[in-house]
């Protein structure tokens, strides 16, 4: 009797536990499940990558979703993460098949080219011009043609300043008590003078400035040449003959860049500049940390750095540094491929209402109140309006934090149809267009690479080129020594098969 | 209450399947909650292991995508350092393992030995509280003694008349460097658990052994070793089990992903997330992780092997 009883008790202790961890696993039902329209209103869930995720972003939504209930029978499920974490999560729900409609993507996070080629986003190519007209004629040919896949294209991309243009920027007030003339600046060699000037006018001044910054960054601004991979680091370059450089490689339409001369000249250079003090003492940590460069260069501790420059940086940093604020560039802007991959926004192949999703793409691109609402959220309590054009995030006084701002809202669409803040000058959208048309435009822009055939070796020379480029292109080692041995690891990795095979489908897409 | 007998192959088979069941009923629903997650959480998520032959497509899915046999492996031997990689893998952490053995089993007998009590759970405590900071704090710690400009080292150096030395570009010192971080994070938490096995060794031993005029190494060499014996023997076996995966934290940050170091921190984890973080593809990242638990299984069993060839008491199973 005694032994059945506890057996009794163990199977219903037992039991009691099992079912209890069986109903912890029942709760959510597993994946998203598809929205369906209610009425004649659509919800599109919509994932976003932005940076910081505001604080009054619900009721920027909400008013969102009142616009365009009215305008075209759509509600936006909002899905906002800040870019880190977007870079994190993002591709594990789409690998996971989480349902969406609408999401970010970019060669920098959630790999547009990566996600196509897993079939993740629908082919908008047909229904681009019936469901997004205006965006459709509004965005330039070229920025769609970078942003076909096999001829086909699977996102509208942001139309902002076309291509990148590579410079240095500097403290200004700095260069003038100096008395450096910026303007003589046109090449890297130039710059040496100017940091030689630094160096000894601010160590007489009993300072340590650090003259320049940024240099894992620098070399394709050094040497321009077009990226036939989309990765400026992979060796697989073709060369604009709008530049004029790579006389070496004139004969090889697609080459490695690290076995050019340029890339020896430059390794030259800036060993010198590390050896002379130029850099600092560990110019590839002092790199990885912006924070702290960001915090240098508006104490005047450092003197200049390498960026990619848009119109109207300067005057945004001339407000941000507290001294004036100088740019001088090393090169025409260039658009090529993967410079309209800065950020697109993509429909999911399995999104239920592509059209409609299309639909709320054009208005962010082309309706103004729209585009201004997302940028810098609502009028009379994110900013106040300034003129037909403007707006003013601190709404006439001195207000740092309003709840809702992206200073420049270019990963929601585009930012020619927003109100631009008025820390920009005036002019800026003309500044964006000379900068646009002035752009040269790369000879195989629309190639996109499918690196399907060479993944293996992709893999490996990413390792060897993460191991030798950043302590030579800071000049923290010989190149006449590292160089040959950074030549030999990539040529056994097979970088002459990732030459052959670019050059391979480069035939392939100039003949069809 | 009379226990029934225990139930040995033979008996069982004569009683038949479902009298072994019912007798066992309650034991196996006890064990039910564990085997569902054990189910669950280890063995259903197996099958993902198929994505090491594919190549993965969002829409077809795990079991839709298109097989690609080995392509997804090449990658990892393909590459000129494939030598480097496994080489550093094994070597550092075969050293690992030893040096753990060797310093946390005479930490954990000095501290019982010599201290007892009280102040042996101080030191335990303080040897103990590396574990618990993640590599990214040890790697800030690391920067803040070998930086270049503002390291600890550096001026000290600077102070006894030396040229700065940086650290970050010279490969050669970083094998002491990784090894001296590793014991000094991870040793505390295996002493901790010798002194557990420790405590459990009954005094009547130590006081018949100094009543017969043992000294106290012959205390430690004839009674103490032989009872760690066994939790030596099953650390270790375990520790062989990973002796293929690498410990990303400590070879990934505590160098600061600086590239002149690779020959010396290149590492089985770290090799392929660099090779694989630019185009992301699960199933390459899903062979690496399956040719890892393949040689960490086999390592198990042969070092299981092994130990039952020696001294069967000893041996895991």
């Amino acid at each position: 009797m005694k032994n059945t009883m506890k057996r009794m008790a163990a199977l219903g202790v037992s039991a009691a536990l099992a079912a209890g961890l069986l109903a912890g696993c029942g709760g959510a039902p597993a994946g998203g499940s598809a929205p369906s329209g209610d009425g004649d209103i659509t919800t599109l869930t919509w994932y976003m990558s932005i940076n910081p995720v505001a604080a009054d972003t619900d009721k920027v939504i909400q008013a969102l979703n009142e616009y365009t209930r009215e305008k075209i029978g759509v509600e936006i499920d909002y899905k906002v993460m800040a870019n880190p974490d977007y870079k994190e999560k993002m591709p594990n729900l789409i690998n996971a098949g989480e349902y969406f409609d609408i999401c970010f993507t970019s060669n920098w996070t959630t790999d547009y080219l990566q996600f196509t080629g897993k079939d993740a986003f629908l082919d908008i190519t047909e229904l681009l011009p019936q469901y997004a007209k205006e965006t459709w004629e509004f965005i330039p040919e070229a920025e769609w043609n970078a942003v076909r896949v096999n001829g086909s294209i699977y996102g509208v991309p942001s139309y902002k300043e076309m291509g990148w243009q590579g410079g240095i920027v500097y403290n200004s007030d700095m260069a003038e008590a100096y008395g450096i003339d910026m303007s003589a600046v046109k090449s890297l060699e130039d710059y040496t003078k100017v940091l030689e000037t630094v160096a000894a006018k601010s160590k007489a001044e009993g300072k340590n400035v650090v003259g320049v910054s940024g240099l894992t960054n620098a070399w394709p601004m050094a040497a321009p040449y077009e990226s036939l991979t989309g990765n400026p680091q992979l060796p697989a370059a073709g060369a604009v003959p709008q530049f004029s450089n790579f006389a070496d490689m004139k004969d090889q339409a697609v080459f490695n860049q690290y076995a050019s001369e340029e890339y020896m000249n430059y390794c030259q250079t800036v060993r010198g500049w590390n050896q002379a003090g130029y850099l600092g003492g560990d110019p590839v940590n002092y790199d990885s940390d912006t924070a702290n460069r960001d915090n240098d260069f508006n104490n005047g501790a450092l003197f200049s750095y390498f960026i990619q420059y848009a119109p109207g940086t300067a005057e945004s940093m001339t407000a941000s540094s507290g001294h004036g604020v100088g740019f001088v560039p090393l090169m025409d802007p260039l658009f090529e491929t993967r410079s309209a991959m800065g950020g697109l926004l993509a429909i999911s192949s399995a999104s239920e209402h592509p059209e409609k999703a299309l639909e709320f793409i054009n208005l962010l691109n082309t309706d103004e109140y729209v585009g201004t609402l997302i940028r810098h959220g609502i009028e009379g309590t994110h900013h106040s309006a300034v003129g037909d054009n403007q707006v003013d995030k601190t709404m006439g006084g001195t207000l740092t934090d309003n709840g809702y701002d992206y200073t420049y809202g270019w990963q929601f669409g585009t930012p020619f149809n927003q109100k631009w803040d008025i820390s920009y000058p005036d002019n800026i959208e003309e500044l964006f267009k000379a900068y646009n048309d002035s752009a040269i435009i790369s000879p195989n822009n629309g190639f996109t690479f499918d690196a399907v055939p060479v993944e293996t070796q992709v893999a490996a020379l990413t390792n060897v080129i993460s191991e030798y480029a950043p302590s030579l292109e800071t000049g923290s080692v010989d190149p006449a020594e590292y160089i040959p041995k950074f030549l030999d690891a990539l040529n056994a990795n097979g970088a002459e098969a990732l030459v052959a095979e670019v050059n391979n489908q480069l035939t392939q897409f100039a003949a069809g | 209450m009379k226990r029934s007998a225990p139930c040995t192959d033979t008996v069982c088979r004569k009683q038949g399947f479902l009298k072994t069941f019912r007798k066992n009923l309650p034991l196996t629903i006890m064990a039910l909650p564990a085997l569902v997650v054990m189910f669950l959480f280890r063995y259903l998520p197996m099958s993902g292991l198929l994505l090491a032959f594919k190549r993965f497509s969002v829409p077809k899915g795990i079991f839709g995508s298109d097989w690609v046999a080995l392509q997804n492996f090449e990658f990892l031997f393909k590459t000129s350092d494939a030598w480097v990689i496994t080489r550093n893998t094994i070597l550092y952490n075969a050293l690992f393992i030893l040096l753990d053995l060797v310093l946390a089993v005479s930490m954990a007998i000095g501290l019982s030995e010599l201290l007892r009590k009280r102040r042996a759970k101080v030191y335990q405590t303080i040897f103990m509280a590396p574990y618990f900071l993640s590599w990214v704090v040890v790697s800030f710690m690391a920067f803040s003694l070998f930086s270049v400009d503002d390291g600890l080292f550096n001026h000290l150096l600077a102070y006894f008349g030396f040229a700065g030395v940086n650290w970050y570009s010279e490969p050669g010192k970083w094998p002491l460097i990784l090894t001296f971080f590793q014991i000094w994070k991870t040793v505390g938490y295996s002493t901790v658990m010798y002194i557990s096995t420790l405590t459990g060794i009954s005094n009547d031993y130590y006081e018949a052994a100094i009543i017969d005029g043992a000294t106290k190494w012959q205390q430690i060499r004839r009674i103490t070793l032989p009872c760690l014996k066994p939790m030596m023997i099953v650390l270790t076996i375990l520790a062989i089990g990973r002796i293929f995966y690498a410990d990303f934290g400590l070879f990934f940050q505590l160098p600061r992903n600086s590239g002149p170091l690779y020959p010396v921190t290149q590492v089985i984890d770290t090799y392929v997330y660099r090779a694989l973080k630019e185009t992301g593809n699960v199933g390459m990242a899903a062979a690496a992780s399956l040719y890892q638990s393949v040689v960490g299984f086999v390592l198990v069993v042969g070092a299981n092997l092994a130990v039952r060839r020696i001294e069967p008491d000893s041996a895991l199973f």
